[in-house]
């Protein structure tokens, strides 16, 4: 059962930096051109309607987007490394979270396309 | 721009405090916005939320890439604050608000007396909060043993019924959930809880998000700070003394207590 932790913890890691560093450039280029076009900015809108209309608000939904598609990366990788180590209780574990996070996910999207 | 600056502060103050206390900076981000900047509850709730997964994700990116956290025992812990936010959306609407603030400081206040106590075995050279070199977990990993983990996916459980219900970080339950039920060291508490808020957040976050409650030029700013503070707080978190933290931690636990009480007494 004792397992070379960067098997799980390494892939986690890079997609915890990787995913992070993305979505933080992506908001800032997004803040910077808003606030170099000094416009109103949308306010609060559904992240849908931000990404369709594009723009600088477009852009800083896409990166929050990407900020809170993370835990669900994080999961998948974990249920991976699970698997690859042997480990059944850490692989269901991990999957059983990530249905409740796409459960979850997929009811705010149904409700955020439907109102 | 000045707006943006405070913005951006506020987030480099809640990364780096959550960083430094496995928190998410919610209990920080929410009154700053709503109070500060006269933001919408739902508003500063969506963008706080975000903010955790920010915070999470820019400690943790430091922390497990380091072997500082229990990844294992965040995954584990994290199905049960996960079911237990989704169970706490619903249970709120049966029960009322103020039992369960009253119920929450009592929690609180037991905790912040369970870990001071500690604290005080810790200076007197009784305990010792530090690591244990006993691993079972591999080689490079977090470097103690866990104790009653049935009992502390029970307790995540509630963690994440509580923050579901309250609107509290999870953090504030886990942290010391993981040190003083299982037994690992404060410093793995804080950067596991670290790992785990940011799955917990996720499940509340994408209803804000797709219905529209995260303004994108409020949550720029404010998520650009975080991201800088986490860092910046899993950085300095090494060098603290394990005390001070804890300490510190006491201190946040009482203010949250003091703030669930007066709620509870409808105060707030």
């Amino acid at each position: 059962m004792n397992t070379n932790p960067d098997r799980l913890g390494g892939p986690i890691a890079h997609i915890l930096r990787g995913g992070t560093l993305i979505a933080v450039a992506v908001i800032a280029v997004g803040y910077l051109l808003g606030l170099i076009a000094d416009g109103e900015g949308s306010g609060a809108t559904p992240v849908f309607e931000l990404l369709r209309d594009g723009g600088p608000d477009g852009l800083i939904g896409a990166g929050l987007l990407v900020l809170t598609l993370l835990p669900v990366a994080v999961l998948a990788a974990a249920a991976t490394g699970f698997a690859r180590s042997g480990e059944r209780s850490g692989v269901v574990a991990s999957l059983l979270t990530l249905a409740l996070l796409i459960g979850s996910l997929a009811t705010a999207l149904l409700i955020g396309t439907t109102t | 721009m000045p707006l943006d600056l405070l913005l951006a502060l506020s987030g480099v103050l809640a990364g780096a405090f959550g960083a430094l206390l496995g928190l998410g900076g919610g209990i920080l981000i929410v009154p700053i916005l709503t109070l500060g900047f006269g933001l919408p509850l739902t508003t500063a709730v969506g963008t706080s939320l975000v903010c955790v997964i920010a915070t999470s994700t820019g400690a943790a990116a430091f922390n497990v890439r380091a072997g500082r956290a229990d990844v294992r025992l965040a995954i584990s812990l994290g199905t049960g604050t996960v079911v237990g936010a989704i169970t706490g959306g619903v249970i709120a609407g049966f029960l009322p608000e103020r039992v369960l603030a009253g119920l929450f400081a009592a929690l609180l206040i037991y905790t912040a007396y369970t870990m001071g106590r500690g604290l005080r075995r810790s200076a007197a050279g009784a305990a010792d909060l530090e690591e244990n070199p006993a691993s079972p977990n591999g080689p490079g990993a977090p470097a103690y043993r866990r104790h009653r983990l049935p009992l502390a996916i029970t307790g995540s459980v509630l963690a994440g019924n509580v923050s579901g219900l309250l609107g509290v970080g999870g953090g504030i339950v886990t942290v010391p959930l993981i040190h003083l039920v299982m037994g690992a060291p404060v410093r793995i508490a804080i950067t596991t809880s670290n790992v785990m808020i940011g799955i917990t957040a996720a499940a509340g976050a994408y209803a804000y998000l797709f219905r529209g409650d995260v303004d994108p030029r409020i949550a720029a700013p404010v998520v650009l700070g975080v991201v800088v503070g986490a860092a910046i707080g899993a950085a300095v978190s090494r060098r603290l003394r394990i005390t001070w933290l804890a300490g510190l931690f006491v201190v946040v636990v009482l203010y949250v207590a003091v703030q669930m009480g007066l709620r509870a007494f409808g105060v707030t």
